[in-house]
């Protein structure tokens, strides 16, 4: 059996209120059946509801890189709280009788057995793709793109200094029909430039006032480059794949994720886009609301250890499915993963895995990342300028950078490297990502020396300077995050 | 590359961006462009597509517009965003840390987001939010030390006061650049507390910031930086400026902080205010000062107030300098030396005369609070003789009298002289009732829960709270008090060597068939937890069961009886767990955070 403590059982929770009903299960006395099986994998257990019969729960660890939960009750957060109740009670110490693996778990442990083996087979056997039907979606989509070219012009035509939030109201309402066709990336490209022009709610109440206005011309006209590239690349790809059915889809680029396609784990594996035995550890952590896709988005950077590639985790979630689906939290751990699917992209790849384990972070895995950072800035500048000219590129990558100092020159705060080469300091990042320059004054003077950086990039095109955000600092005995 | 004539392009197609493609056709100014770009062409071939793009722009028609303007700003930024500067040129500065001696960033997102923006945002809960974190520590992060800095603007003023005052002085004063250099001497409310913080944290750094607010500050500035005035000689003039202020509360500040200089200039203000309407003003400096002269004023004044009390014969006169004489008296609270020693008690000895006069009890009331509050035992002998001459009218010279008795009788002697109004045995009909309430509560009054501490507090209560605790209490008052059951005073008075006392509050609440019925029953209760009665958790336990199946309960259980799980021993955990069994799924609710709270006492 793996470790079950509370932070383990708090990290698998979806969210804090499980954690306090979970908890409050314990404490109430409900739990009437408390048991384990002989070997360790399985806890097992009834606890009493509001119904005449008890809700029968079960935390099993056959694979301990992918517990499962299971309950009879009706709820759909997985884990339920009773299963995390009965987690509580194991790790609280409670007496749990050793007992046979019930017939009914053992039997979906069989069939999971089965699906897994029928998921290996199905793997290996050439997908059927059910030709008419794709050809139908790309059709959709290649129109949904008409549409994107459409308003794109249309915003073009009438000029930045004419957006206002009626105009940007309209092209929101507008871009609804881009969901409906099968491209919410495109839908979310879209409110990125609408959003520009409207203060922070938005929920395109309050225009932007004038002062404001002048800083975002230069992002709106890198949001609408990167709309035509959109429209221009996606039209190329999807007429070729409307023309041949079965080509995959693309593996270097990210277009097939912007227009619309959902890649499945085993698509992923097929492609070959897949590691095996990784560790991983989370540098810094973001949560936005994604206004466009009506979803939050948790989004972690993560470092390979045995690479030094800076990844990133998405999770996505719905409104409407937001109670079921776990929040994600900053993670101070090692995550041990056996087999880590990677999405297209070259810059900060998004990652994923189906199961994973984790352990204690040591003085070796900070050694590793600060193995990772790039001493020489001048090359480290060269990649990234690279990256960054392509439209439909991440136009904030994350780098590990190993600097010999931050200072001040003049008014300015700089990271330097050994090279004597330096980028200035900016706090333009992502907007759901709080201010972190001013900690830089905070900290103590010996992380001014010697340490590294995690920053995102950022291309200031009023200025025409390339800047970083801090996110972390690595040391040899920690990570100070300066964001989330 | 020579990139300045790319960077004209950018700025070109960037107000042509901004103004609408339709007025990029035939624009000249970019236009004017493509023969530099061609010039250049042989040194970086891009040129030429650039100078093609804007041809293209230029000399096609609007229909063709956007997607020609799109095509040239995509061109331009793929070059531009390769040209990206990077290099600072200049000498480097090593930083300044500020050296906070905070250097964890270990709160998770789950805690940290949902502060930051109880910080930073507006709507209801905020404060909630933030004093929790406060009480866990999760302030302990560099990453909240600016938001709660930023805080101190906050619209809610009850979050940002309790930012300011709790929050950020833990910080120590290495904040004060951030909190120095975001002081706007005009503002208003949030600028107020940053002045007030720096100069709690430094005042030799808030210095020129104080006295440049008092110069051309906004009005809350100006009384704020007069709060803060009064550390240096040079204030003087500026305080003695403001003494005739139209505004009350300026002249109240003013007066406090002129209270820590010396000289005639401030004794002659003094001298005034105690003389005119404004001796209100100078009640707190008094009570403090040091200053003989300003002190002989103000007994001087007492008396001459007393002596035309006593020949006033207008009702309105009367009124007036019965109000006065009060407030005069009021300045001595505290005070020990000889002379107003001698003052207080010439005016005691007057107190016939005094209490002949209408209001003339009230000044007895607070002549005798402020002969205890002085310590003196000559002072203290004498209120204490008083006690029995004293009738229900009253009620604070009688409080004040039995306080002087439990502080200079011996126990034994305290005992003997009060029982009788507990008991009920001495005092007349109409006074009986309200001396004996008197006695019993300040029986036990150095006791944390005491019922009539509202009582102490109300007639000098921290005066007599500090002298009181020194007292010593005969064991005979808990055996009366026991005889009497009085459940209040046995719940004060008793501690775990008690047994008898402990018995008592056993039976007397099992008498009472558990019942919950006012605050006797839950003091008994939390009596026989502190006292580590073993029957206590079954009592406490029976008592929330008998009381959950009666209907209208609900606010006592949960306000009174509920906190006390937390307080059992943790060996009491699992009874307490097999006991709920039978409570209702919303009661169990409540109990719930109890009960982690002692299961946590265990680990």
């Amino acid at each position: 059996m793996i470790e079950i403590n509370e932070d383990f059982i708090d990290g698998e929770a979806p969210n804090s209120n499980a954690i306090k009903n979970g908890r409050g299960l314990l404490v109430k006395g409900k739990f009437v059946e408390l048991h384990k099986s002989k070997d360790d994998t399985l806890i097992f257990g009834e606890c009493s509801g509001s119904g005449q019969s008890n809700y029968v729960c079960s935390c099993d660890f056959l694979d301990p890189a992918k517990p499962v939960y299971r309950c009879s009750c009706p709820s759909r957060q997985f884990p339920c709280k009773h299963c995390l109740g009965l987690m509580y009670a194991y790790a609280d110490g409670k007496k749990f009788k050793a007992a046979g693996i019930p017939e009914d778990i053992a039997e979906k442990r069989a069939k999971a057995q089965q699906r897994v083996q029928k998921r290996q087979e199905q793997a290996t056997k050439p997908k059927k793709i059910n030709k008419a039907a794709l050809k139908k979606k790309i059709a959709a989509k290649l129109k949904g793109l008409d549409l994107l070219e459409q308003l794109t012009h249309d915003l073009v035509r009438a000029g930045m200094g004419n957006m206002n939030a009626k105009l940007a109201r309209q092209i929101e309402d507008q871009a609804k029909q881009l969901g409906n066709a099968y491209l919410p990336g495109a839908q979310s490209a879209l409110h990125n430039y609408t959003k520009l022009f409207v203060e922070d709610d938005w929920y395109f109440d309050a225009e932007i006032s004038a002062k404001n206005r002048e800083r975002v011309y230069s992002e709106a006209m890198a949001q609408l480059t990167q709309l035509n590239a959109l429209v221009k690349q996606g039209r190329k790809y999807l007429s070729e794949r409307l023309a041949d059915a079965e080509l995959a889809p693309e593996i270097d680029t990210p277009i097939a994720e912007w227009l619309g396609h959902a890649w499945q784990l085993s698509e992923l594996k097929t492609a070959g886009l897949v590691e095996s035995n990784v560790e991983l550890i989370q540098l810094a952590f973001n949560s936005y609301d994604d206004v466009a896709r009506r979803e939050f988005v948790d989004t972690g950077v993560w470092m390979n250890l045995a690479t030094g590639v800076i990844q990133l985790t998405q999770t996505f979630r719905p409104y409407k499915a937001v109670k079921y689906i776990k929040s994600e939290d900053s993670f101070f751990q090692v995550r041990q993963v056996p087999e880590l699917c990677r999405y297209p992209g070259k810059v900060n790849p998004r990652v994923r895995w189906d199961a994973a384990t984790t352990r204690q972070i040591d003085g070796k895995d900070l050694q590793a990342i600060r193995c990772h950072g790039q001493r020489t800035f001048a090359a480290l500048v060269k990649q990234i300028k690279g990256d960054l000219k392509s439209p439909l590129a991440n136009k904030r990558p994350i780098a590990a950078l190993s600097y010999s100092q931050i200072a001040t020159v003049g008014n300015k705060l700089v990271v330097e490297d050994t090279q004597g080469d330096r980028i200035a300091f900016t706090e333009s990042g992502l907007s759901e990502e709080p201010p972190s320059c001013h900690l830089l004054w905070l900290l103590p003077k010996e992380m001014h020396k010697d340490q590294t950086l995690i920053a995102r990039f950022h291309h200031d095109l009023d200025s025409h300077t390339l800047k970083v955000k801090p996110l972390s600092i690595i040391t040899k005995s920690q990570i100070y995050r300066l964001t989330l | 590359m020579s990139i300045a004539v790319l960077n004209q392009v950018y700025d070109e197609t960037r107000r042509l961006t901004i103004a609408g493609s339709n007025l990029a056709v035939g624009d000249f100014r970019l236009k004017k462009l493509v023969e530099p770009l061609r010039k250049s062409s042989n040194k970086a071939p891009v040129f030429t597509k650039v100078a093609d793009s804007i041809e293209q722009l230029v000399d096609g028609d609007e229909k063709n517009s956007p997607q020609a303007l799109l095509d040239l700003s995509s061109l331009l930024l793929a070059i531009l965003y390769t040209q990206g500067a990077t290099g600072v040129k200049g000498a480097t500065k090593a930083i300044e840390s500020l050296e906070v001696g905070i250097s964890t960033t270990q709160v998770s997102s789950r805690v940290l987001k949902p502060l930051l923006e109880a910080l930073s945002t507006t709507g209801s809960g905020r404060l909630e939010t933030v004093q929790e974190a406060f009480d866990r520590g999760a302030f302990n992060d560099l990453r909240l030390i600016n938001p709660a800095i930023n805080a101190l603007n906050d619209v809610y003023p009850e979050l940002a006061d309790f930012v300011a005052e709790k929050v950020l002085p833990k910080y120590g004063p290495a904040i004060l650049p951030e909190i120095k250099d975001r002081i706007d001497i005009k503002g208003r409310a949030g600028n107020v507390r940053r002045l007030k913080l720096l100069y709690q944290l430094d005042p030799e750094t808030a210095r020129p910031i104080v006295e440049a607010a008092f110069d051309s500050g906004s009005k809350e500035m100006k009384i704020a930086a007069l709060c803060c005035l009064g550390d240096s000689k040079k204030d003087l003039p500026h305080l003695l400026d403001q003494i005739k202020a139209k505004a009350k509360d300026v002249r109240r500040v003013v007066l406090d902080r002129l209270s820590l200089f010396k000289g005639k200039e401030v004794d002659n203000v003094f001298e005034q205010a105690i003389c005119s309407g404004d001796v209100d003003l100078v009640v707190k400096p008094i009570r403090e000062t040091r200053n003989t002269r300003i002190l002989a004023i103000a007994q001087q004044q007492t008396k001459t107030c007393f002596d035309d009390l006593l020949k006033a014969k207008e009702k309105k006169k009367r009124e007036s300098l019965v109000n006065r004489l009060d407030v005069l008296i009021s300045c001595f609270y505290g005070r020990n030396e000889k002379s107003t020693s001698d003052m207080l008690l010439g005016l005691f000895n007057g107190r016939e005369k005094l209490t002949a006069i209408i209001g003339g009890d009230t000044l007895l009331e607070s002549l005798c609070s402020v002969m205890v509050s002085t310590g003196d035992k000559k002072l203290l002998l004498v209120v204490a003789d008083i006690h029995s001459t004293l009738d229900d009218e009253a009620t604070n010279a009688f409080l004040s009298s039995v306080v002087a008795v439990l502080v200079t009788r011996t126990p034994k002697q305290a005992f003997d002289e009060l029982r009788g109004y507990y008991d009920g045995t001495k005092g007349s009909r109409r006074s009986k009732k309200g001396q004996r309430e008197i006695v019993a509560s300040l029986l036990g009054s150095d006791s944390r829960d005491h019922t009539y501490g509202y009582f102490l507090e109300c007639h000098g209560g921290d005066v007599n709270k500090e002298m009181l605790s020194k007292a010593k209490w005969d064991p005979r008052w808990i055996d009366l008090a026991i005889e009497t059951e009085d459940v209040e005073v046995v719940c004060r008075l008793a501690n775990a060597k008690h047994k008898t006392a402990g018995d008592f509050l056993v039976s007397w609440v099992q008498s009472r068939g558990h019942k919950l019925d006012g605050w006797e029953s839950t003091h008994a209760l939390e009596k026989l937890i502190e006292m580590k009665h073993k029957q206590a958790p079954e009592l406490l336990l029976a008592t929330i069961i008998a009381a959950s199946k009666k209907k209208n309960n609900h606010y006592g259980i949960s306000y009174w009886l509920f906190p006390l799980i937390s307080k059992l021993p943790k060996s009491a955990t699992k009874k307490v767990e097999s006991a709920l069994e039978g409570l209702s799924e919303s009661y169990i609710d409540q109990i719930t955070p109890h009960l982690v709270t002692l299961k946590q006492k265990t680990r």
